[in-house]
């Protein structure tokens, strides 16, 4: 679980100087989104909806300006939603995972849609997310294989260094 | 029964997530409040490691910047430094065109101011230098040949004075013997002094003016101009500047070093003289002083 925050945490970090750099901020990518993606198809149930929190709060932090709370609710809720379609379909390969990544980008546009209009009371950019909902969600779609591949990576060192010791 | 309370407690985790954010939205979405812990401590968190990243960014992006700001100040560089040696190879060039102006207007004037001496002007082509390293002889692109054809004796003149005399013709070349020449001697006089003598060639200095002992009081820079009484060279030339105030009794004669009035190797256009003996003036005919042809 530790792991999936530091490695949430460490791509929140690097995203926003990264974007300033190439001045694309408008039609930014969500890697902690396709962490907790990938959380729920990878991790148990309650270990990963934690992940998701922590993340969401991670990124509420990040983000500035929204109300707390409202990444930590549009995360968990798209845990659940990934943790229901992992029983059924194994997402976690390349094009499956960028798929999920793009329905779960929409899916937590619109839910940032209507906390934002129920909670926000500065909030005034409505027609801006539904305008850069489906770019986002398209840029967010590589980050799926990529935060998969590496988070895959991870356990797999992970469970050889369980199985082997650090110091073979 | 287990099974049931773990399911129990699952969905009350999940209850509680899903409602705490909604609680949290609800208290932080208010326009007017001050910073609550919570948000204290998730900034308190995000910000270092916003903050590291940055850096590290910025010193990176600053550092890439740098070398392409450098690349491109190399290749201007290089591109200036094309166009510096292009601008001093243009300015060597019209300072060389403008030298040449200088010394081709001399020379019109030159001609223009002696009306009576028929000139063919000819170009220095090669020089000859003496073991110390000064010209004794050059060669000029006149032969017999031409159109005015160069001949032996004929005197080469430029606007700053006598050069010397040409000594052998060959083809389209003619060799001039300089007045520095050991065998070269000219009939000349001091200008406002009266005091004639010889212009004599050393060969491995300066030539010499040399006269009968004679009280006069000659000093350094004194001009000597042609008399015209050797046959060889018109009256009224240039030839040199006595050198020293310091004369040198041999003999019964005075010697005074003498600068020549050429610089011989500067020397680049020259004029033949082609009718000097015709320019000769009649009472120069006889001399007091031999001259060797």
């Amino acid at each position: 679980m530790l792991l999936y925050v530091l490695v949430g945490y460490v791509l929140l970090c690097i995203e926003s100087p990264l974007l300033s750099s190439f001045h694309v901020r408008m039609y930014a990518p969500d890697p902690a989104l396709a962490v907790v993606v990938y959380a729920a198809a990878a991790m148990d149930f309650l270990p990963g909806i934690f992940t998701a929190f922590i993340l969401g709060l991670l990124k509420d932090g990040f983000s500035g300006g929204v109300p707390l709370g409202l990444h930590v609710e549009t995360f968990v809720a798209v845990f659940l939603a990934g943790a229901a379609l992992s029983r059924r379909l194994d997402y976690r390969g390349a094009v499956l995972m960028a798929l999920t990544v793009v329905v779960a980008s929409l899916a937590s546009s619109f839910l940032f849609f209507i906390l934002s209009a129920i909670f926000d009371r500065d909030f005034e950019e409505f027609d801006l997310i539904f305008r850069l909902a489906i770019p986002q969600a398209l840029v967010s779609a590589p980050m799926g294989p990529i935060v998969g591949g590496i988070l895959s990576f991870i356990d797999n060192r992970v469970l050889q260094v369980e199985r082997e010791g650090l110091f073979r | 029964m287990s099974q049931k309370s773990t399911r129990f407690k699952i969905a009350l985790i999940c209850l509680v997530l899903l409602v705490l954010p909604l609680f949290s939205m609800y208290f932080h979405g208010r326009t007017e409040r001050s910073q609550t812990p919570v948000e204290t401590v998730v900034i308190g968190i995000t910000a270092p490691g916003q903050k590291l990243v940055h850096a590290v960014f910025s010193n990176l992006v600053a550092a890439v910047k740098r070398y392409t700001y450098l690349v491109e100040v190399e290749a201007q560089n290089e591109e200036l430094r094309a166009g510096i040696e292009e601008l001093k190879l243009t300015a060597m060039k019209g300072r060389r065109l403008e030298e040449e102006n200088q010394r081709l207007r001399a020379m019109l004037e030159f001609r223009d101011e002696q009306k009576g001496l028929a000139l063919t002007a000819a170009r220095v082509i090669a020089r000859e230098t003496s073991p110390v390293f000064s010209v004794s002889r050059v060669r000029l692109d006149r032969g017999a040949d031409g159109k005015v054809p160069a001949a032996a004796n004929m005197p080469v003149v430029t606007p700053e004075g006598v050069v010397g005399r040409v000594e052998k013709v060959a083809g389209d070349y003619c060799d001039v013997m300089l007045v520095t020449d050991s065998r070269s001697k000219m009939d000349v006089q001091v200008a406002g002094k009266g005091v004639s003598g010889l212009l004599v060639g050393t060969g491995d200095g300066l030539p010499v003016f040399r006269f009968p002992y004679q009280k006069a009081r000659l000093s350094k820079g004194d001009v000597l101009i042609t008399t015209g009484h050797d046959r060889l060279f018109p009256k009224g030339l240039v030839a040199g500047y006595l050198g020293s105030d310091e004369s040198k009794q041999v003999g019964q004669q005075i010697e005074i070093p003498v600068e020549p009035a050429v610089r011989f190797p500067m020397l680049q256009e020259v004029f033949l003289v082609t009718n000097a003996q015709d320019a000769v003036p009649p009472e120069a005919v006889t001399g007091s002083w031999e001259v060797t042809r």
